[in-house]
Order: structure tokens, then C-alpha cells, then sequence
């Protein structure tokens, strides 16, 4: 169609063309054309009349010249007719047409002339033959006159003029003249002189009018109008004739116009149809695209797929289409394709596996035909350029194709795949922007499937994660309780060891005891670390030493039948955390597979650098964006199955009998990665092994520096007095026995009050003083607060055994320089109070307190 | 000779305008004349004066010929010199001697008469112009015929309309040659004749005048030298005076000088009077009723 502007332009050329062909083709008009040939016979008919009347007037026969004038003014009449009928001539043949005319109009103003002239002589004439004959006649009948010579005379008049008039010479003119003169000039008789008068006097007018009388009719008898009139009929017929066969051009030009119109409008016609047909199914389709999007709202999750297929069915069948599948992509790249719904049109050759084939075409990212919105069309498969695509489709018997992605690029969710094998259907834009609209719904489908999947599992994990707080906080308070009672008993054993004695079979039992009490701390250690009791003092660090010096640590330890084969590829990627975490989680994986393995096998460890653009979601745990250090081992053990692998991070959770393991060497590993923000992913296949992947989020933090795992000889007080405050009265013993043993000077209360009293007693009698914080009468922090007051350059240390308070009131004061955990073990302690005397001893050199710091056991 | 035909139809709301407008100061350029001044329907046509006096004060050059009939005369006036009435009238509606008007006044004029204006809005679809009005007129002067002279009930059959004098009056009509001139259905007005065939020394010693020249002053061509229109000689008995410059007062007198200078006769007295009786009985009927010489006495 023509574009909407154009239209009144070409409607108004059309009807100027239109009206150009009728006006042409209209034939001259049929009334002016009899009128045009009525003049021209009324010409010929006035002339003959003209003619008849002359003639009839010049013989005396007509005496009312009536007729004379109507046959002069009739031929008058027709001369506007026949001016108007000029205009029937084109080109040259009008000035023609018009001189003719004009001609015409000439000869008939002489003829009025001499028309004239014909009537006043005449009239004049025929009178005079009257009066002299009549007189005549007179003269010589009764009136007569008696003079023979005089009847003489008057025989010879009569005879001349007889003559004369029978043949008017210019002799018989002159003998007659001479007659009618030779008669006057005799005249005697004064009775006969009037009549004699009266016939010269007529006789001469005769001679004299007569010829000229005669001359006039001569020239009217010539037919000079007549032969114009045949003139101007002869121009105006051949112009009629050629305006008519003119008009027969147009005319056949106007009917061809009228078919090619009518043509035109029985085009228009069937486009419209058409036009309607196409809007008709394509309003079916949209209706039904709209009903099944309903129906995909309400129908239950469950039936969601059941949902999909028949939608496609429904869909594709109703567009036209002979095969259809829909390929879902899976959720994330290393999940096992998705799911694929295929629909076949009955009749139709069903390829079942031609939808992975079309999806790599599909998927293929360098494809020339695809649309910026991913949509792949190919509207005739024969029309391809040779290549692996052409012979693919055409294995298949594609012989149309239409890809439309669901989902958006970000997330592709899959494709819906259309194809057409009956023939080649080039879709409109239209048609595909409708089906883009069904591939929406199916994409959404899709989606709400995923979406409601992904939450289920969010919440079990949610579930699981709490289940492990609880479980975590339900042994941290055992461990606690437990970790109290391990302080007293290690102090004391501690304290034996050291007694002076000889050793004997007593000092071999504590020895015992002693390893038996640091196993426990160990367990108890591990328990505080998955429930993430503890808090570490984060650094930098290159995870990369720290794995490698963890598997020269384990090369050691292992079976030879265990190969271990580590990758290291992280660089210089840098850790904010603890490395002796991380240490721990690489030695309890590698101790996992070698046991995993039945102590035979290979274990691959590698670290490298992964990033993440988007949250993932992983077995065990959520990865925010970011870039990560990803520790991986993999064993080639047994393997996990569904319901073990549901529980592994559990604690107290284990396989093995009863005896052999913890069941928290894979909590503490889960523990230490979460409190480094990181996750766990394990993947598993009973009887293939296991691969565990712990993600460590890297800093941009430079390293901090390097401390080795060399532990420095503990310094020894020179015996200041140290002022020891807990409410339990065998660890004050204990901690009185160890400030002793360090070279301190302890002074021990089981009661902050008196404590208080004995400090405001004296306060320069101590250097430092060390404080339980959970106390029933008054907590470490308020008594540390009285003491500050009194002398606020005395080191205050406090002793906790929840690591959890040291978070709170503590910290924030300068008056506390440092907090101990309990059970209280001589080596921390020691380099502890050597620290804060030190810089007591030079304050100048650190005029600031130092930041608490928790101190690792 | 025929009777008087009836005429082609008209149609009568045109007549009516044009016979208002013949009656109308408006249409001369003075607002004082009408066409009426000199073509007097009561007093047969003319205005009983040898010639009128024109609007420069000085007589004009001719006789003013009667409007009754002028329609079926060959051509108008003494000369011959028109066709047609419209012609005829638009020449003395400009001709300063005469009417004296302009076309752009006598418009103006009927444009702000309200009833003209509605009559020529009726009639012709628009204000009074200079076509409309002349076809008025036009119409108005077709539509004045003169039928049923008693000559004309004679010549229908009826040999009692004459009496016998005038019958033989008649008959000398014819006998002398007056008919040679005068004949047709309007005895006369359709040819052209010169005066003074047989010139007496009455009219040679006549001073000639420019009119005496008569159609030579409109076609230069010599042979029209005193040549006239032949007039009609209908209801010749209410249009003294006679002749082309009115120099005959009375039917007698016309009638001789014609005898004498157009056929050569001198007429006895007899003869003369039986002509004019003749001459009496063409005298015919306008709105029923027979033209007069003089206006007619209101009724008492």
C-alpha cells in the first residue's frame, strides 16, 4: 500500500487522469451537432429559397417580399452555430475551419446586399412594367389618342420596349430610350400629356432599372454561399469525424482505465481478505497464547511440565508447525543436561534426537543468522550456504527452522525450537514476535519451576544451617564446661611434671594424663572451631605457602600406598584469614581421603584462582561475586552417597566404626571456611570418589610477615608481683604455681572484693594483675575498671574461657591490655605479662596501650 | 399583403419589467425622460411631434417612428441602421441627444431600488445588468403587436370590415403602385427604397438636410444616397406627423407627396382621400383596445 501521504496525491492524479480520459472522450455533443447540420441545410435550403423568391419577385410573381427578408435572415441566423461548431476542429484544421466560416459569413453580407438592392430596384421595376403596360393599354384603348402618328409612335415604344424587355441589350436599351424620347418630344396633345408623362417616365425607369435588375439577379444566381456552405460542411464533417475517432481512443483508454481499476480493487480486495484471514488466526492465537498463560498461573508446580508439553503441543500445532521441542539448558554448567520437550504433528517423521543437534545450532554463538535478540530464523533451509548447519538441518528433513531463546541473555533458560519439515514457511516479523510472546510464557514456566526448586533447596539448607548452629551451640557448651576442667587438670599435671623429684612411676602417670588432658583439648579445640566459638586474629596470608607446607607435613604422615599429587596454582593470591585454619582444612580433607581411600589410592590436591561474576549456589554453602582461592581434593575413594553426603558437615557425624573418628574433622573444616566467608562444594559418586572444593574469598591485603611455626623459649618474670583474681579457688593454686614457676611473685584471691581491698590497700605493691572475667560477685572487666582508676598505668590481663565474650565489654577499654583463654597454660602467659611489663618498663618507647589481642593457646 | 401575425411567446414577468423600465426616468442620464417621452403608447407609438426636441435643446433629425410593430420591421429606424431592438435600445439609452444615460448610473440606479432588485433576482438570478435590462426591454417592445386592424379582419374574409370607399381606396392603393413598396404582413418595413424616384421641383427645391441623405450617412456607399427604411404604414393614421423629418402633417398630404415623388403621380383629390380612407383601417388594436392619436379622454 502506498504510504499514507501519498494516498490524496495519487487519489487526486487518478481522478485528473479520469477526468482527462472522459472529457476527451466524450463524443461531440449529438444536439450541437444536428444543430450544426441543421444550419448547414437550413444555409442550403435559404439559398435555394433565396434563388426561388429572386427569381419569382424578378418575374412579377412575388410582390410581398416577406419571403425575401426571411430567406436573408435565415442563412444569418445559423452563422453562431456554425462559429461554435469551429471549435470541433484541433490544429490546423481550425483556422481552416475558421477562414471558411468567415467566408462564408462574407459571401452571405453580399448577398444580404445585393439582396437589397435586388428588392428596391425590383419593387421599383415591376411597378413601372405595371404602370406601362397599364398605361399603355390606356392610351391606346377608349383613351387613346386620334393621331396616327402619334399610335405610330406609341407601336414603337411599345414594340422597342417590348424587345427590350424580352432581351435587355444595351442596343435595345438605346432604341427603346430613343422611343420613349422621340414619344415626348411629339406630344401635342395636352389631354394625353400627363399618360404620356407617366410612360416615358416609367419607360425610362425601366430601361434604366431593368439591366440592372437583371445584373443583380445574374449575381445572385452565381452560388458563391453555396459553394462556401460546401466548404464549411466539408471542413466540419471531416473535424466531427476525426473529434469522434479521437473520442473512440479515449473512450477505449477510459475503459482500459475502468478494467485496470476494477482489477485493482479486486486486488485490494483479496489482500484485505486476506489481511483479514492472517489478523483472524493470528487473534486466535494470541487468545490462545493468552489462555494457556493462564493456565500456567494457576496450574501446581508439579504439574508444571505436564503443563509445558501439552502448551506445546497446543501452541505449535496452532501455528502451523510440524515438529516442536523446547530444550531446557541446565541450571548451572555442571549439572547434567535439562530437560527436553519434544511435540511431533501427527503424520510428521519424529526425530527424538534431533533436539540436541538443533540446540548446538543454536547455542552456537557465532551463527550469522541470529537476530540481536537470539532468535535464529532460517526461512529456507535449501537456501543456506553449504556447510555442517545445511546438512544437519537437512538430515533432519528441516526444511524451515526457527529458534527463539527462552529466558534473557543473562539467564538463559533454553530454547524453543520450531521447525518445519512439510514445507518452507517464511514467518513475518510479526508471526515470530508472537511466538516470541509464546516462547515468554514457556521461559516463565520455566523459570517459576527453577525458581521454586532453587527455593525449596535454599530452605532445606536454611534448615540444615540452623540444625548445625544448634548442634554447634549445644557442644560449644559442653566444650566450655568441658575446657574448664581440663585447665585444672592439665595446671596440676603441669605443675607435677615440674615439681623437682626424682621421676617414677607417679611423673609417668601425669605423663599420661598430660597426653590424654591435650587429646581432649584437641577434641575440645576442634568442637570450639566448627561452632565457631573461637575467633582467630585474621591476617593476610599467601595461601599457596600454606598448602605447601601443609603437604610436606602430610607426605610425612601418609601410608607410602597413598600417592599424593598437588597442583599449586594460586600464585601470589592472598587470604585474609587464619593460616592455621587453613592449614587445618587442608589436613583434614587430605586425612578424610586418605581414610576415604582404605589408606590406598591417590589424592589430587590443587589450589588455584576461580572468580564468580554472580551468587552461586553450592553444596554446601552460597559463593557471593568475588574472586576466590579454591582448594580442591580429590580422592578416588569410596565415594559419598545421597543421604551421607545431606549430613557430612554434621558434627559427630562419621562413617567409620564407632572409635575411629570424630565425626568433626569435616564440621571444622565447614566451620573454618565459613568464618572465612568462604563455602564448601563437594561432589561425589559412590565408587568413584569424592571431590571436595573449600573457596577462601582473596584480599587485595599485602602479606603480613611470615611467622614460621618456631616457637620461641618462654621469658621468665624477675620475680614482679602479679595480682591474681578468679573465683575459683583451684585455679587461683594454679595460677599462682604457674606465675611461680615463670619467676612472678603471685599473689592469688578467690574473691575480686578482696582482691579490690588488698590493690586499694597498697597499689604500688603490684605490677601487673590478671583476672578471671567470669566471676559471680563482680565480673574481670568491672574490677579492672576500679583497679585502672587506681592506677592506671597497671597491665591488666583478663582470663576467659568463652571465647564468645571476649567480643563484648571488654575489648573496647584501654584498661585491659590483653585477654587469656582459659584453661591457662604457661607459655601464653608467660610472653604475655613479659609483653605489657616490658612496656611498662620502657613506656617511652609505647606510650599507647596496645590493642588487645586474642592469643591462640 | 397579410394580417398581422400573433407573435412568438413571451414570457410576461420580463414584459412586465420592461414595460416599467420603458416608463422609467431612471434609465435617462437627466432622470427626465423615459422611452415613453417619445414612444407614446396613447398616442399610437410616437410622440405626435414632427421631430422631438433632444437634450442639447435642438429638434433632432428625425421623426420618431412608432414602437408598435418596430419588432417586425427588417430593420429599425428611418436608416435602417439596426437590427435588432437591444441594439437599437442600448444606442438611445447612451445617445446623449436622447436618453443620455451610463450604464454604470442606470445599474446603480435599479440596483438600489429594492422591487427592481427583487424582479431581476426572480428573473435573471442577479442584479439588474446591462444584458438584463436590455432584454427587458426588449420583451416589453416585442410584445407591443398591434392585431385585428379592420384590414386585417378584411383580408381574413371578412369583406364587411371595409366599407366601400375604403375598399376602393384600397384598390388604388394598389393600382397607383403604393403596394409596390408597402406590401407584406406589414405593408411595409421590409425593404429599403429611395425617396425621390421621380422628384418633383417641390422637393428638389426642398433644402436638403444631412437626414435627406438618409442611409448614405450610415454605409458612405453612394447608391444609398436618400435611400430610407420603408416604413410600415400600420396605424399610420395615429402616427402624424409623416415622413422621415415629419414635413407632411397630415395623411392627405403624405400621401400626395409620396404619389408625386415615389410614382410619379399627381392624385386627385378624390383619390387621395379614398387612400387615406384605406390608409384608415389599418389602425389596429393594442390591449383590445384601438390605438388613438391623442390620449384618451379619462372616463367621466
Amino acid at each position: 500500500m502506498s504510504p499514507p501521504r501519498a494516498l490524496p496525491l495519487f487519489v487526486a492524479g487518478l481522478l485528473l487522469g479520469l477526468t482527462w480520459l472522459l472529457v476527451h472522450s466524450v463524443t461531440p455533443n449529438k444536439a450541437s451537432h444536428e444543430s450544426t447540420l441543421d444550419a448547414l441545410r437550413s444555409l442550403d435550403l435559404a439559398d435555394a429559397a433565396l434563388q426561388r423568391d429572386v427569381l419569382r419577385a424578378r418575374a412579377g410573381l412575388l410582390r410581398n417580399y416577406d419571403p425575401l427578408v426571411e430567406a436573408v435572415d435565415r442563412p444569418r441566423e445559423a452563422v453562431p452555430s456554425l462559429r461554435t461548431a469551429v471549435a470541433i476542429a484541433v490544429g490546423d484544421a481550425r483556422p481552416v475551419m475558421e477562414r471558411r466560416v468567415e467566408a462564408l459569413v462574407a459571401a452571405l453580407d453580399e448577398q444580404e446586399r445585393l439582396v437589397e438592392r435586388f428588392k428596391s430596384q425590383n419593387a421599383l421595376l415591376q411597378n413601372s412594367l405595371r404602370i406601362f403596360s397599364h398605361v399603355l393599354g390606356q392610351m391606346s384603348g377608349e383613351r387613346g389618342s386620334r393621331n396616327s402618328a402619334t399610335n405610330a409612335r406609341l407601336g414603337a415604344a411599345a414594340n422597342a420596349m417590348l424587345r427590350f424587355t424580352s432581351d435587355p441589350r444595351a442596343d435595345a436599351a438605346a432604341e427603346a430610350s430613343v422611343t420613349l424620347d422621340r414619344l415626348q418630344g411629339r406630344l401635342a396633345d395636352p389631354e394625353l400629356a400627363l399618360d404620356f408623362s407617366m410612360l416615358v417616365a416609367h419607360g425610362q425607369l425601366i430601361v434604366a432599372t431593368l439591366p440592372a435588375v437583371d445584373a443583380i439577379v445574374a449575381r445572385l444566381q452565381v452560388p458563391a454561399s453555396t459553394d462556401r456552405t460546401q466548404a464549411v460542411r466539408e471542413s466540419y464533417l471531416r473535424a466531427y469525424g476525426e473529434a469522434t475517432a479521437r473520442a473512440d481512443v479515449f473512450r477505449a483508454l477510459l475503459y482500459a482505465a475502468a478494467v485496470g481499476l476494477v482489477a485493482y480493487a479486486a486486488y485490494l480486495f483479496l489482500r484485505l481478505r486476506r489481511s483479514a484471514s492472517t489478523l483472524r488466526q493470528r487473534l486466535a492465537f494470541e487468545s490462545l497464547v493468552a489462555s494457556v498463560s493462564a493456565k500456567f498461573i494457576n496450574l501446581p508446580l508439579k504439574r508444571i511440565q505436564e503443563g509445558i508439553k501439552s502448551a506445546l503441543a497446543l501452541l505449535a500445532a496452532e501455528a502451523g508447525f510440524d515438529r516442536a521441542c523446547i530444550v531446557l539448558l541446565p541450571a548451572a554448567e555442571n549439572d547434567p543436561p535439562g530437560r527436553t520437550y519434544g511435540w511431533c504433528r501427527a503424520g510428521v517423521a519424529d526425530r527424538p534426537g534431533s533436539a540436541q543437534q538443533l540446540l548446538d545450532i543454536a547455542t552456537d554463538p557465532h551463527h550469522p543468522g541470529r537476530g540481536p535478540d537470539g532468535v535464529l530464523y532460517v526461512p529456507r533451509v535449501v537456501e543456506l550456504a553449504a556447510g555442517p548447519e545445511k546438512e544437519r538441518l537437512g538430515a533432519l528433513g528441516v526444511r524451515a527452522w526457527l529458534s527463539l531463546p527462552l529466558g534473557n541473555a543473562d539467564r538463559r533458560l533454553g530454547y524453543l525450537m520450531l521447525e518445519m519439515v512439510s514445507r518452507e514457511s517464511p514467518w513475518s516479523d510479526d508471526d515470530i514476535a508472537l511466538l516470541r510472546t509464546a516462547a515468554e510464557i514457556f521461559a516463565n514456566a520455566v523459570e517459576r519451576a527453577r525458581s521454586e526448586r532453587e527455593r525449596a533447596e535454599l530452605s532445606a539448607k536454611l534448615a540444615e544451617a540452623q540444625r548445625l548452629e544448634s548442634l554447634g551451640t549445644l557442644a560449644g557448651g559442653i566444650a566450655h564446661e568441658f575446657n574448664n576442667i581440663l585447665g585444672a587438670i592439665l595446671g596440676h599435671g603441669e605443675l607435677a611434671l615440674a615439681a623437682p623429684g626424682p621421676p617414677g612411676d607417679t611423673t609417668r602417670h601425669v605423663t599420661q594424663i598430660m597426653r590424654a588432658g591435650g587429646r581432649a583439648q584437641s577434641i575440645i579445640d576442634q568442637i570450639l572451631t566448627f561452632s565457631r566459638r573461637r575467633e582467630r586474629a585474621f591476617k593476610p596470608f599467601r595461601a599457596e605457602a600454606v598448602v605447601a607446607e601443609t603437604i610436606d607435613l602430610l607426605r610425612a604422615s601418609f601410608p607410602a600406598t597413598v600417592t599424593l599429587q598437588a597442583r599449586l596454582a594460586a600464585d601470589d593470591a592472598v587470604v585474609l584469614g587464619d593460616p592455621t585454619g587453613f592449614q587445618q582444612v587442608a589436613m583434614n580433607l587430605c586425612a578424610n581421603a586418605v581414610q576415604a581411600m582404605d589408606q590406598r589410592g591417590r589424592i589430587e590436591v590443587d589450589l588455584d584462582r576461580v572468580g564468580t561474576a554472580s551468587e552461586r549456589h553450592l553444596s554446601h554453602g552460597r559463593l557471593t561475586a568475588g574472586d576466590y582461592v579454591r582448594l580442591t581434593v580429590r580422592d578416588t575413594g569410596y565415594g559419598i552417597d545421597g543421604p551421607t553426603m545431606q549430613r557430612i558437615v554434621e558434627p559427630f557425624f562419621t562413617t567409620k566404626p564407632a572409635g575411629r573418628g570424630t565425626g568433626l574433622g569435616l564440621s571444622t573444616v565447614h566451620g573454618i571456611v565459613t568464618a572465612h566467608g568462604g563455602a564448601l562444594h563437594v561432589q561425589s559418586h559412590p565408587g568413584l570418589g569424592s571431590t571436595f572444593e573449600a573457596y577462601f574469598p582473596t584480599t587485595e591485603r599485602p602479606v603480613a610477615r611470615e611467622t614460621g611455626l618456631v616457637e620461641p623459649p618462654v621469658p621468665q618474670g624477675r620475680g614482679e608481683t602479679i595480682l591474681v583474681v578468679d573465683d575459683d579457688r583451684q585455679l587461683v593454686l594454679v595460677g599462682e604455681e604457674m606465675l611461680a614457676a615463670l619467676g612472678y611473685e603471685p599473689i592469688g584471691f578467690d574473691d575480686p572484693t578482696a582482691a579490690m581491698n588488698a590493690f586499694r590497700a597498697d597499689p604500688e605493691r603490684f605490677d601487673a594483675a590478671l583476672a578471671d572475667e567470669q566471676m559471680p560477685q563482680m565480673s574481670g572487666t568491672e574490677l579492672a575498671t576500679v583497679l585502672h582508676r587506681v592506677r592506671p598505668d597497671l597491665p591488666i590481663i583478663l582470663m576467659t574461657g568463652r571465647p564468645d565474650a571476649v567480643d563484648t565489654p571488654p575489648r573496647p577499654s584501654a584498661e585491659i591490655r590483653e585477654i587469656l583463654r582459659k584453661p591457662l597454660r604457661s607459655r601464653p602467659l608467660g610472653a604475655c605479662l613479659a609483653r605489657h611489663l616490658t612496656a611498662r618498663s620502657e613506656p617511652a618507647r609505647d606510650a599507647h596501650p596496645s590493642q588487645p589481642q586474642l592469643i591462640l593457646p | 399583403m397579410a394580417p398581422l401575425a400573433a407573435g412568438a411567446p413571451l414570457d410576461q414577468r420580463r414584459v412586465d419589467l420592461g414595460r416599467q423600465l420603458f416608463h422609467d426616468t431612471r434609465l435617462s442620464g437627466s432622470r427626465t425622460v423615459t422611452c415613453a417621452s417619445c414612444h407614446d403608447l396613447d398616442r399610437g407609438g410616437d410622440d405626435g411631434l414632427a421631430r422631438s426636441t433632444g437634450a442639447d435643446g435642438r429638434p433632432l433629425s428625425f421623426n420618431s417612428p412608432t414602437v408598435f410593430n418596430a419588432t417586425r420591421s427588417f430593420r429599425l429606424n428611418w436608416r435602417g441602421n439596426f437590427r435588432t431592438l437591444e441594439e437599437l435600445n442600448e444606442a438611445v439609452l447612451l445617445d446623449p441627444r436622447l436618453m443620455g444615460a451610463r450604464w454604470d448610473d442606470v445599474l446603480a440606479r435599479l440596483r438600489a431600488d429594492p422591487g427592481y432588485d427583487r424582479g431581476f433576482a426572480r428573473i435573471y438570478g442577479g442584479p439588474a445588468m446591462r444584458e438584463s435590462v436590455l432584454d427587458a426591454l426588449a420583451s416589453f417592445e416585442r410584445s407591443l403587436l398591434t392585431p385585428n386592424a379592420r384590414f386585417d379582419r378584411y383580408l381574413a374574409g371578412e369583406r364587411a370590415a371595409l366599407t366601400p370607399d375604403e375598399e376602393r381606396g384600397y384598390e388604388a392603393f394598389k393600382a397607383l403602385g403604393c403596394v409596390a413598396c408597402h406590401q407584406g404582413e406589414n405593408l411595409g418595413g421590409n425593404l429599403f427604397q429611395r425617396f425621390g424616384i421621380f422628384p418633383s421641383p417641390a422637393l428638389r427645391s426642398h433644402p436638403e438636410t444631412r437626414a435627406d441623405l438618409g442611409r448614405f450617412t450610415v454605409t458612405g456607399d453612394a447608391e444609398d444616397r436618400h435611400v430610407f427604411r420603408v416604413p410600415s404604414l400600420r396605424n399610420v393614421a395615429v402616427t402624424a406627423p409623416y415622413l422621415h423629418d415629419g414635413r407632411a402633417a397630415s395623411l392627405e398630404a403624405a400621401v400626395a407627396i409620396m404619389a408625386r415623388n415615389q410614382l410619379g403621380q399627381r392624385l386627385a383629390e378624390r383619390d387621395v382621400d379614398l387612400i387615406v380612407a384605406f390608409l384608415n383601417t389599418l389602425t389596429g388594436e393594442y390591449q383590445g383596445r384601438p390605438l388613438l392619436p391623442e390620449p384618451r379622454p379619462d372616463p367621466p
